[in-house]
C-alpha cells in the first residue's frame, strides 16, 4: 500500500509517499509534474548522489534513483532511512545534543576547501535530519547545488532556524544558553579560522544575506511561499542583537 | 484500430483531438457566456494568464499540482490507455497524460474542453483526446482502457439539466434530475466497468458521505444544505422538498457504501483510502486501514483567521468546539469512517 505523506508542501511543487511492501520493507516515493518540482527532483537526485559519495556510504545500490519518467513527469525512489526526526519546535535548547552532532556532521561530510564554493543543501533544518544510533543521516535535497555556497552556510542556517522556533515560543527573546549553543558550533565551524571573517562577527546577517543575494535558487519557491525560510522572519533589530550577543560571546571562547 | 479511428467512426471531429457525439450539455463552474468569453480569450492568451486575469479563483482548481496527488495509488507503468470522465479544465487530465500513453478527456461541456485541447497544445502533449458528449451514455469502447478516472463526477451523475454552477444554489430552481439516483450512479458505473478492458482500473474520488463535519452541520457541497448527506436517503428527501422543492439526489457515499456499489457494478476487488482534507486538494492520503492519530491538526481544524480581527464569543466558541470534535473524532477515536473524502481503486 502506498501513502500521500506530504503534498507540494512549503510552495514545491512535489509530492511525497510512503510505499510499505508486504515484507514490511519501507520505500519513500517523490513525484514531480511540472518544470519546478521536475527540477528540484533532479537536484534530489544529484544531492543523494553527492551525499552518499561524501559520506562513503556502503550501500550497494544508490540511496535515490529514478523510479519512472515522462513527457514531463519524473518520480524517483529514495531509500527509507530508519531512527527519529526532532521537534524544531522546541528551539535549540532542547535539541542542543542533536544541533551537535549535525554540525559535527557538516564539518565531516563538506569538503574543507573549494575554489568554486562550497555544495549547498538549501534547506537544512532539525526537519530534515534522522538521527539512528546517534548518527546523523540529512535528507531533503530538492535545492542541492554542488557548489556556490559560502563554508558553513547550511550549518548556520540549522541554527538560526533553530534559534527562530525557540524565540518565537517565547516571545522573541534570545537566552544566554542559545547564544552560548550558536558561539560554540560556529567556533567549531571557524576550526581553522579560515572562513569568511562575516561568519563570526555578523553569523545571521551573513547567513540572511545568502538567501536575499540568491533567492533564484529556491526557485519559485520563496515568492511562492515567503514563511519557507524562518530566518528570513528575524527583524533588523534582532538580527543586530543576537550578531552582537553571539560575536560577543565568540571572543570569551 | 487506434482510438482516434474509433473516434472517427463514431463521433464528429471539431478540430485536431476534438470530438463531438453532438449532445453537448453543460457543467460548469462558469456560466455559458463567461466560458465562451474565457474560450474567446485563448485566441491571445495562454490559459494560465487568462484564468490568472480573469477567474483568479479557478487557477488552483485548474493548475495546482496538489491535484494529481492520488493519481499515484493507480500504480502506473507508463504504457496506459485511460479515460477521464468528466474531465472538465484537465486537472486530472493533463498530470494523468503526463504520466501513461494516451488520455481520452470526456466531458459535456464544449467550452472546457477547447480549453484543455489548448491547454494540452501548451504543455506539449500529443497524447490526449477530448470527446464532447454525456458520460452517462458512453459505452461505446468495450474493453478499451486500462485506467478510467471519475473525480468528483459520481455525486453529479443523477443531474440531468445543464448546471451553472454559480447559480445552481437556490430554492425552487427547475432542474431536471433522475429519478433514482442510487439506480443512475450504478449504471453510470456498470458502463465505466464495461470500458475498461479485463485487469483494468479505476479511480474514484468522492467526499465522504458520514465525514464528521458533515454531523456538525457544515454544509454538503453540493446540495448547500445542512446534514442532508448523513440523514437517511428518504429523510434527506423531504429535507430538500422543503428548502429547495426538489428531493435529494446528489447522493454521496460511506467507505462501505462505495465498495458496495463498486462490487454491484461488476468491480472485482477496492482498495479504500482515507484522504485529507478532502480529494481535490489531498494533503494525505491513507489507507483506509490506516491510523488517523498522526494527522496534521491544521488539516482538519477550522482556521482561527487574523488574530485581530475580533469575532463575537459565539463564533470563537463555536469554532473551539468544532475543533474539539474533529480533534475527538481522528486524532483519539482513529474514526475512519468519518474520513472527510474516499479514493477509491477498483479493479475489473
Amino acid at each position: 500500500m502506498i501513502e500521500l505523506i506530504r503534498n507540494c508542501s512549503h510552495g514545491s511543487e512535489i509530492s511525497t509517499y510512503l510505499a510499505a511492501g508486504g515484507a514490511g520493507e519501507k520505500r519513500i516515493f517523490k513525484t514531480a509534474s511540472t518544470p519546478c518540482g521536475i527540477e528540484n527532483l533532479n537536484r534530489e537526485i544529484e544531492g543523494w548522489g553527492w551525499y552518499q559519495e561524501a559520506i562513503g556510504s556502503s550501500a550497494g545500490h544508490p540511496l535515490c534513483r529514478i523510479a519512472a519518467q515522462g513527457k514531463g513527469y519524473l518520480k524517483i525512489e529514495i531509500k527509507f532511512i530508519e531512527g527519529r526526526k526532532a521537534d524544531y519546535r522546541c528551539g535549540l535548547e532542547k535539541n542542543v545534543d542533536i544541533i551537535r552532532k549535525a554540525v559535527s556532521h557538516y564539518c565531516e561530510t563538506w569538503p574543507r576547501s573549494s575554489s568554486a564554493g562550497f555544495p549547498l543543501h538549501g534547506d537544512l533544518s532539525i526537519d530534515n535530519i534522522i538521527v539512528n544510533a546517534g548518527k546523523v543521516t540529512i535528507i531533503d535535497w530538492e535545492h542541492f547545488s554542488r557548489d556556490g555556497a559560502p563554508w558553513a552556510y547550511d550549518a548556520l542556517h540549522l541554527l538560526f532556524e533553530t534559534l527562530w522556533f525557540g524565540m518565537r515560543r517565547r516571545g522573541g527573546r534570545i537566552t544566554p544558553q542559545e547564544v552560548d549553543i550558536i558561539a560554540e558550533n560556529i567556533d567549531r565551524l571557524n576550526a581553522d579560522n579560515r572562513s569568511d571573517p562575516g561568519l563570526t562577527k555578523f553569523p545571521l546577517r551573513f547567513t540572511r544575506g545568502f538567501i536575499d543575494g540568491n533567492a533564484e535558487r529556491w526557485g519559485n519557491q520563496i515568492s511562492v511561499f515567503p514563511c519557507k525560510f524562518p530566518v528570513c522572519d528575524f527583524t533588523a533589530a534582532e538580527i543586530s542583537e543576537i550578531d552582537g550577543k553571539v560575536s560577543e560571546a565568540l571572543k570569551r571562547i | 484500430m487506434n482510438i482516434k479511428e474509433e473516434l472517427r467512426g463514431c463521433s464528429k471531429e471539431v478540430e485536431g483531438n476534438l470530438f463531438t457525439l453532438g449532445e453537448e450539455g453543460y457543467w460548469s463552474n462558469l456560466n455559458r457566456d463567461e466560458g465562451k468569453k474565457l474560450v474567446g480569450l485563448l485566441q491571445r492568451m495562454t490559459t494560465k494568464e487568462a484564468i490568472s486575469k480573469y477567474h483568479p479563483d479557478l487557477f488552483d482548481v485548474i493548475f495546482s499540482a496538489k491535484r494529481p496527488a492520488g493519481l499515484e495509488m493507480l500504480g502506473l507503468s507508463g504504457d496506459e490507455a485511460c479515460v477521464d470522465c468528466g474531465c472538465m479544465w484537465g486537472a486530472l487530465t493533463i498530470p494523468l497524460a503526463k504520466r501513461c500513453r494516451h488520455v481520452l478527456g470526456i466531458d459535456q461541456t464544449m467550452d472546457s474542453l477547447k480549453f484543455l485541447n489548448k491547454r494540452a497544445a501548451e504543455e506539449g502533449l500529443d497524447n490526449i483526446d477530448l470527446l464532447c458528449g454525456d458520460i452517462r451514455k458512453v459505452g461505446i469502447f468495450k474493453n478499451r482502457f486500462d485506467v478510467a478516472i471519475v473525480n468528483g463526477v459520481l455525486e453529479w451523475i443523477p443531474e440531468e439539466g445543464s448546471i451553472e454552477l454559480k447559480s445552481y444554489f437556490g430554492k425552487f430552481s427547475q432542474k431536471r434530475y433522475a429519478a433514482d439516483p442510487g439506480r443512475q450512479q450504478m449504471e453510470f458505473l456498470k458502463k465505466v466497468h464495461q470500458n475498461l478492458k479485463a485487469g483494468g482500473k479505476l479511480y474514484l474520488a468522492i467526499e465522504n458521505r458520514f465525514d464528521a463535519k458533515m454531523f456538525l452541520g457544515i454544509n454538503d457541497p453540493h446540495a448547500n444544505m445542512p446534514l442532508v448527506s448523513v440523514l437517511p436517503r428518504a429523510l434527506a428527501s423531504c429535507v430538500s422538498f422543503m428548502m429547495l422543492g426538489r428531493p435529494y439526489v446528489n447522493w454521496l457515499y460511506s467507505f462501505n457504501g462505495i465498495r458496495s456499489l463498486l462490487k454491484r457494478s461488476g468491480f472485482s476487488a477496492v482498495e479504500l483510502y482515507m484522504s485529507f482534507p478532502d480529494y481535490r486538494f489531498p494533503e494525505r492520503i491513507i489507507p483506509y486501514t490506516g491510523s488517523l492519530k498522526d494527522i496534521p491538526e491544521d488539516l482538519i481544524y477550522l482556521k482561527s483567521g487574523n488574530a485581530n480581527n475580533k469575532k463575537p464569543f459565539i463564533k470563537k466558541a463555536a469554532r473551539k468546539i468544532y475543533n474539539g470534535c474533529q480533534w475527538l473524532t481522528y486524532k483519539f477515536l482513529n474514526i475512519r469512517r468519518a474520513a472527510p473524502s474516499i479514493i477509491a481503486i477498483g479493479y475489473k
